[in-house]
């Protein structure tokens, strides 16, 4: 019998020794000639091989440190994939968050604040990885949300050059509108029915154009608490009037739910639709089904959320650092933290870095001493918009599920399944038990 | 005593690896996730405290959970119903003296290998755009605009593509089957001047009720716990109309960091399959025929 649950012992020793075998992941970079080594879980879809190249570069010129690359999966947030590396005591030392989960692992990331090298980031978007005080947080780059426009098609359309300046209204969106439409160039714009885009990218504003961080953090909390009625707020209508604007214009009116983030991608690289609610983020796309990075042909607008010309909230475009680089304090030796810094401060200020932030990867840089010219022409103006102060910074902090929630509340509202009150009332629903 | 000690040592060099992995893999993260329905874990922090019943209250208490429960059921219906139906006709035809057998038989089986995921994505662009520009250039109503589009269409999309996965693999069992009949018996029937129908009613279909007992049983639990092709090919969409019990489950732990709740709603989905597959099992083990 003893020898029996002898067996038994040993089989449940392989068992312990098989879980705890997975958590330690640490390598022995502190004897002296041995680098350290660390892994990044870094660079979103679209930029993989880039990102695999960087770190190549990064390794070679930095003898000290052995970089690995943790690929992470396509279509999967950040943070969900962090969940399963944290759950499995197998984290990178350096990884991407969605700027907006920051806040929630706060209390797993290395505070950044005293290094040198993080004063580089627009002061905007070095706020949007502070938390309490403490840089958690360094912006990848930064991207925006607007109308995507077709530059040549508008100007076939109005018969000279635009100037997209001009617009300050939705008065002055509805005529260019009705002049695409009525030229017969191209469907004047599309509304894709993705919950991401509509949900958290176009709704977004609803919270940020309530004014400074005090009016909006009143607003939040009034609508948890249930003391607000959307019907008669103004920038919800405002808002909703766009959206409006938008379904009646759009190419995809009759069947409103037909679009797929590929479709509505390839209806505007082939020209068939002047301006498409988007973000520049959606460029390594339309470049790979043919629009020339060299080119000026495209830009982006802000949505304009009333008829008032002096609105800032009609002229400023939304723009947030895209992914914010943090590193784990919990898991990772100080080693590897060092390791860690060295390597975004070599993104950030070497010429080598720069280079993959900049023309390899395509991004806007969220540094002021980043003086390269973006690769794209979605990209140059925005870092223009960005360097001359003509963007806004969103509400952050929104709950988890306000995505899927609110995504879903506003695609069945362009299917028509949903009236504009109903909308207000489940919005407002939404809030009273968001978490 | 010593006899004893080379049987351990026998039972370890044998059984000992896959105890191993069943036990890390599904033993341990089973016991872990009910000892986690009665924190208040969010999946993340280092801290958690224990939260009793509260758990299985907010996973009793969600509508979505229980809505997405009641379309999973009509799902499994119909993958269960459609492809054991057509994996019989299939293995029914393959088990005839017909030519390019193998090769069929390879070609019918061959979804099955695609993953999952891989096969979402080949469907999703097949109803998105493939069928659209037949619909198109046909001038078919039906096909004109992408089922993925609509919530009534998007689950029968689900469905069919399931069914497509499943259907090759069903088939190689209910062959299996097939082939085991006894001729002698299937010669007397014809002797007594049994019609094709009838033979096919009263003695192949009985003689087969084993491999229909593991062929439900494995649709039935593939199809609770869809969660690749639901992701791959609706992502639950429209807006939220296809989110089957898999998908609601992973949606409340992972996205909605409700970790508690959405283990105590994995754990009710188990509790609630294993019941049906029991009673499935059992009741279908009745009819058995044995010769």
């Amino acid at each position: 019998m003893r020898r029996k649950s002898a067996a038994l012992v040993a089989v449940a020793a392989l068992l312990v020794g098989g879980c705890s075998a997975a958590g330690s992941s640490t390598g022995d970079g502190a004897n002296g000639a041995a680098p350290v080594e660390f892994s990044g879980f870094v660079g979103g879809p679209g930029i993989l091989t880039q990102t695999e190249d960087a770190i190549k570069v990064f390794n070679t010129e930095n003898p000290k440190y052995k970089m690995t690359f943790v690929q992470g999966q396509l279509n999967q947030p950040p943070l969900q994939q962090l969940t399963a590396m944290y759950a499995a005591g197998n984290v990178p030392t350096v990884f991407v968050l969605d700027t907006s989960s920051v806040h929630l692992v706060s209390d797993k990331l290395l505070d950044l604040s005293g290094e040198p090298w993080v004063d580089n980031a627009y002061p905007w978007a070095k706020a949007q990885g502070t938390i309490d005080g403490k840089v958690l947080g360094v912006p990848a780059s930064v991207t925006a949300i607007g109308f995507l426009y077709n530059k040549k098609l508008v100007e076939k359309a109005i018969g000279g050059p635009f100037d997209p300046a001009t617009v300050r209204t939705r008065t002055d969106l509805e005529r260019l509108f009705a002049t695409v439409k009525s030229s017969g160039v191209a469907a004047a714009t599309q509304v894709s029915p993705l919950n991401w885009s509509l949900g958290a990218q176009y709704m977004g504003k609803l919270y940020d154009a309530q004014g400074d961080d005090a009016a909006r953090a009143k607003f939040l909390a009034d609508l948890r608490a249930g003391k607000v009625d959307l019907m008669s707020n103004a920038v919800f209508n405002g808002l909703m009037d766009t959206l409006d604007l938008m379904r009646t214009y759009n190419l995809n009116a009759a069947k409103p739910l037909t679009g797929t983030i590929d479709t509505d991608s390839k209806a505007f690289a082939d020209g068939k639709v002047a301006f498409w609610f988007m973000g520049d983020f959606q460029w390594p796309v339309l470049q790979a089904l043919g629009l020339d990075p060299a080119s000026d042909d495209y830009g982006i607008l802000p949505v304009p959320v009333s008829n008032d010309p002096t609105d800032p909230w009609n002229q400023k475009l939304m723009a947030s650092s895209s992914f914010m680089l943090c590193i784990d304090k919990t898991v990772s030796t100080p080693e590897q933290q060092a390791a860690a810094k060295a390597y975004l401060n070599w993104y950030i200020t070497s010429p080598s870095g720069q280079d993959y932030m900049v023309t390899k990867a395509g991004q806007v840089p969220a540094y002021s001493n980043v003086k390269l010219p973006p690769s794209n022409p979605l990209g140059r103006a925005v870092a223009a918009d960005v360097s001359s102060g003509g963007t806004y910074s969103p509400v952050l902090d929104l709950p988890a599920d306000h995505l899927p929630v609110v995504g879903d509340i506003m695609v069945k509202y362009l299917d028509g399944k949903l009236d504009r009150a109903a909308v207000a009332k489940a919005i407002q629903a939404y809030w009273t038990s968001a978490k | 005593m010593s006899r004893h000690w080379r049987n351990a040592g026998g039972y370890l060099m044998f059984s000992g690896p896959s105890t191993f992995a069943f036990g890390s893999v599904t033993i341990v993260s089973f016991v872990a996730g009910v000892v986690l329905t009665f924190t208040n874990w969010d999946g993340l922090s280092t801290s958690l405290s224990f939260a009793g019943l509260d758990n299985y209250r907010a996973a009793a208490a969600d509508s979505a959970f229980w809505a997405s429960l009641a379309m999973t059921g009509r799902y499994v219906l119909f993958v269960v119903l459609l492809s054991n139906v057509l994996a019989f006709l299939l293995a029914l035809g393959l088990s005839g003296k017909i030519r390019g057998k193998g090769l069929l038989r390879a070609g019918y089986f061959t979804p099955n290998l695609i993953g999952g995921v891989v096969l979402g994505f080949i469907w999703y662009f097949i109803f998105t755009q493939g069928l659209v520009a037949v619909g198109e250039a046909l001038g078919l109503e039906a096909l004109s605009s992408s089922w993925l589009a609509s919530p009534s269409q998007a689950f029968w999309a689900l469905v069919i593509t399931s069914v497509w996965q499943l259907v090759g693999f069903l088939t190689i069992i209910y062959m299996a089957g097939l082939s085991t009949l006894p001729r002698d018996v299937l010669e007397a029937a014809d002797i007594d001047g049994a019609s094709g129908l009838t033979k096919l009613r009263l003695v192949t279909l009985p003689l087969v009720r084993p491999s229909i007992t593991i062929c439900v049983f494995l649709a039935m639990g593939r199809s609770f716990m869809t969660y690749d092709v639901n992701l791959t090919l609706t992502n639950g969409g429209p807006y939220g109309s296809t989110e089957m019990v898999a998908m609601h489950v992973y949606q409340k732990a992972f996205v909605y960091q409700e970790f508690g709740t959405g283990q105590a709603q994995a754990l009710l989905l188990f509790l609630i399959v294993a019941v049906i597959s029991a009673v499935q099992v059992s009741l279908s083990r009745r009819g058995e025929v044995d010769l």
